[in-house]
């Protein structure tokens, strides 16, 4: 199961957002002079900011509730900055039933303009079910 | 070896559910968690995962260095309010990290650092 692409862009308010909250003081993600200071292009995300891609994206699937979040794993092939459009997709793989439960991975693919693959994000999950 | 604790507040996960728009009842309903067998309110496990890494952003790695990979095991629920310390072990370009609460492990994990220039 996989869903349509969801075109995203990522914020200069949505990093200083985040990284407020989390308590990342990096100078980095304070502005983008301080950024090209450090030889980046612009501000780049944090390193687990693109997981909150989700909220702008509509699964056709729904998760059955009790939810767990077993495992996670991110990888970053690519440095990511705000400002960018970026296409993300969500897929589901390895489902099976165990007793009443499903477990299963739920993978956020997010994609450069260039069709690059710049994020994975594989969460391994176990649920009530999966409608 | 380095170890640091820091604590998970009600605010954080409020915020959080905010944030990444998971507003699953079990970080924000304390009756809804017990329901599904929690003694309170548990915080986000990428909530857990990005406070890990604002640690280590801010106590072991340089401003450029970047985390290009990490893996982690939710072993255990982080309540709303628990203090996490977190055992650091640094070896070349990897990172591993343990967090404790009440003397229970809560969380491993495994990163990659990326010490190259920007790109």
């Amino acid at each position: 199961m996989k869903t349509k692409e969801h075109e995203i862009i990522f914020n200069k308010d949505d990093v200083q957002q985040f990284v407020q909250l989390i308590g990342d003081r990096n100078p980095i993600y304070q502005s983008s002079e301080r950024a090209k200071d450090y030889g980046f292009e612009t501000i780049p995300l944090p390193p687990t900011m693109p997981m909150i891609a989700y909220k702008w994206l509509e699964t056709p699937w729904e998760l059955k509730q009790p939810i767990i979040h077993r495992k996670q794993k991110c990888i970053q092939h690519q440095r990511m900055y705000i400002e960018e459009i970026y296409k993300a997709v969500v897929e589901v793989t390895d489902q099976y039933q165990r007793h009443n439960l499903t477990f299963m991975k739920q993978t956020l693919f997010l994609f450069n303009r260039d069709g690059k693959l710049c994020f994975e994000g594989i969460s391994d999950l176990t649920l009530g079910g999966l409608s | 070896m380095n170890a640091i604790t820091y604590q998970i507040t009600e605010k954080d996960v409020e915020q959080y559910a905010v944030i990444s728009g998971d507003s699953n009842p079990i970080h924000l309903d304390k009756e809804a968690a017990k329901q599904q067998g929690f003694m309170n309110k548990i915080a986000h496990g990428m909530l857990t995962v990005a406070r890990v890494l604002s640690v280590l952003s801010n106590e072991i790695l340089k401003p450029h260095e970047f985390l290009s990979q990490y893996e982690f095991t939710f072993i255990a629920p982080v309540y709303v309010g628990d203090l996490v310390t977190l055992t650091i072990k640094q070896a070349e370009h990897n990172l591993r990290v343990e967090g404790k609460c009440r003397e229970k492990i809560v969380v491993k994990g495994c990163l990659i650092v990326d010490r190259g220039n920007p790109r």
